[in-house]
């Protein structure tokens, strides 16, 4: 429980109003919190892998990797356990913005020899068990916010009920 | 009186609309037309209004002529409405509904000059003559087939829904439009029937059934109950919805459970919850097993690809629950999700794939 708790102070410390959650507006919400730009990358990665948090060792950047063969809800969910890993402060492979399109080249390609992606995947496969529960934590919490705000939606694909596009449009919704 | 009450809600209702009209598709369009032509229809059959309209026109019972017509388009527009919003890949209503629409609004015309013969007497007509009948039961027909094809478009209606409160709003109107339906159907004969044995009318049944047909009328009314605003549906779905959600719940745990026991996963946080916080965060504890049984289906696909079976049965059996499993297609909002791997989880539960002993 007390990576719950320390998650809950993580997530309090960034004063978002979660009423208003969108997952482009809460990444934008960490940018201006702590000064730093994150990029969100789509790549098929290895059926092990479901995302990477690299952060850039040159410019205010963190690029977070998520497997884009996963269907949405599950993107969204890989994305917030990244971004868990950054709000707790982990150690997580630095790279320069040299080296960043090789990496994503062997990433892509699933090109393991390279130096880099292994030593990217390595992190993510073998990452320390108590970062990993941290992470999923700091998810988890802000899941829970975004459900108690009746933004469910928001973590998965939008409805396209044509029924209940029908009645918002009659404004009965 | 309640053709007065139904003419105030749709106006009411029209005046409600009429902003939203600025960005409405087609579908709204269509039941827009179908609320100011049906208010109109209600509205002539308020006693004053009916008698205004037929000195207006300096022809008696006009009232009755342009009432059927109007109806009859708004019936055709109600329909087309719902059928756009449940197909919109067909843009047009059944064109034998439409035929059929044409061919009664003629038929009506070609009774202009009979008109005048018709009883005076417009809540409780008994036909006399054949115009008189003619002229009731045909649009009756109408009336039939019409609520008849919209039952089983609004009986779909709530087959798709995936929500308590959509079901229930369509299972009103599809009830209301059964009544509307059973009016018709019942009213013709009855009509028939007394036309052709008009001694009849007086006796004990024939009454019990004009007490029964008039309660069908005020039954039928109940597809206003339609538009009434989501909030309220939601309220009174509520323990519904709490008692599907439990249930949902527990079933997904169930596969999940029996996944884990297949082919453990590291974990993702486990959090116990009592019952009353568990009733308090279903949506959230939804969210999470659904998360967990997509973990659970990718490491799945994983452990196929990389073919590490303990033997020839197990492969089988992985194969087995993984085909079950990719049946569904993941790319899908929460709700449809769920209930997705809600029907798994029963199959699963009625047919277990896997033999504890083995």
């Amino acid at each position: 429980m007390y990576v719950l708790k320390k998650a809950q102070r993580i997530v309090d410390a960034l004063h978002m109003d979660f009423r208003q959650f969108t997952m482009p507006q809460f990444i934008m919400h960490i940018e201006q919190a702590k000064g730093r730009k994150i990029l969100l990358l789509p790549l098929p990665l290895p059926l092990h892998v479901d995302g990477a948090w690299v952060s850039d060792a040159e410019r205010p950047h963190e690029y977070i990797f998520y497997d884009s063969n996963l269907p949405p809800i599950q993107q969204i969910h890989t994305q917030l356990h990244e971004v868990g890993h950054f709000l707790s402060g982990h150690k997580t492979l630095q790279i320069t913005s040299e080296n960043l399109p090789e990496l994503i080249l062997a990433v892509r390609h699933q090109t393991m020899s390279s130096t880099l992606s292994g030593l990217l995947m390595r992190s993510v496969t073998e990452g320390n068990a108590e970062d990993e529960a941290e992470a999923e934590a700091v998810a988890t919490i802000i899941q829970s916010r975004v459900i108690q705000a009746s933004r469910i939606h928001e973590l998965s694909m939008r409805s396209s009920d044509h029924v209940t596009r029908f009645l918002h449009d009659m404004g009965l919704s | 009186m309640v053709s007065v009450v139904q003419t105030v809600i749709a106006g009411t209702l029209i005046i409600w609309f009429l902003p939203k009209l600025r960005h409405a598709n087609a579908a709204t369009t269509n039941t827009w037309v179908f609320l100011i032509l049906f208010s109109i229809a209600t509205a002539l059959q308020v006693e004053f209004i009916y008698d205004a309209t037929n000195r207006f026109f300096g022809v008696n019972h006009i009232g009755w002529l342009i009432t059927y017509i109007i109806g009859a388009i708004a019936l055709y527009c109600a329909y087309k409405a719902l059928h756009i919003a449940l197909d919109p890949v067909v843009p047009k209503a059944d064109p034998r509904l439409y035929y059929f629409l044409i061919f009664i609004i003629l038929i009506l015309i070609l009774f202009f000059p009979a008109i005048t013969k018709l009883p005076s007497d417009i809540d409780d007509i008994v036909p006399t003559n054949w115009p008189t009948l003619l002229f009731v039961v045909i649009p009756y027909l109408y009336g039939i087939t019409m609520t008849l094809a919209l039952s089983r478009t609004l009986y779909n209606c709530q087959g798709t829904a995936k929500v308590w409160h959509l079901r229930l709003r369509w299972i009103i109107l599809s009830v209301s439009t059964f009544f509307a339906a059973l009016y018709y159907i019942v009213r013709t004969p009855y009509l028939i029937l007394v036309f052709l044995r008009p001694d009849i009318a007086h006796t004990p049944a024939a009454e019990t059934l004009h007490v029964l047909l008039d309660s069908l009328l005020l039954t039928r009314a109940s597809w206003l109950f339609f538009f009434v605003p989501t909030r309220t549906y939601e309220i009174v779905c509520q323990p519904l919805v709490l008692v599907d959600k439990l249930l949902t719940l527990r079933q997904l745990e169930m596969l999940k459970d029996e996944l884990d026991r297949l082919m453990p996963q590291p974990k993702r946080l486990d959090i116990h919850y009592s019952l009353l916080e568990k009733l308090r965060n279903l949506d959230f504890l939804l969210y999470r097993t659904l998360i967990s049984l997509l973990d659970a289906k990718k490491a799945l696909k994983a452990r196929l690809s990389e073919g590490t079976f303990t033997g020839p049965e197990i492969e089988t059996r992985f194969l087995l629950l993984h085909d079950k499993l990719s049946a569904i297609q993941d790319d899908r909002d929460f709700d449809s999700l769920l209930v997705a791997y809600k029907e798994i989880a029963k199959e699963f539960r009625l047919q277990p794939l896997f033999d504890p002993a083995s």
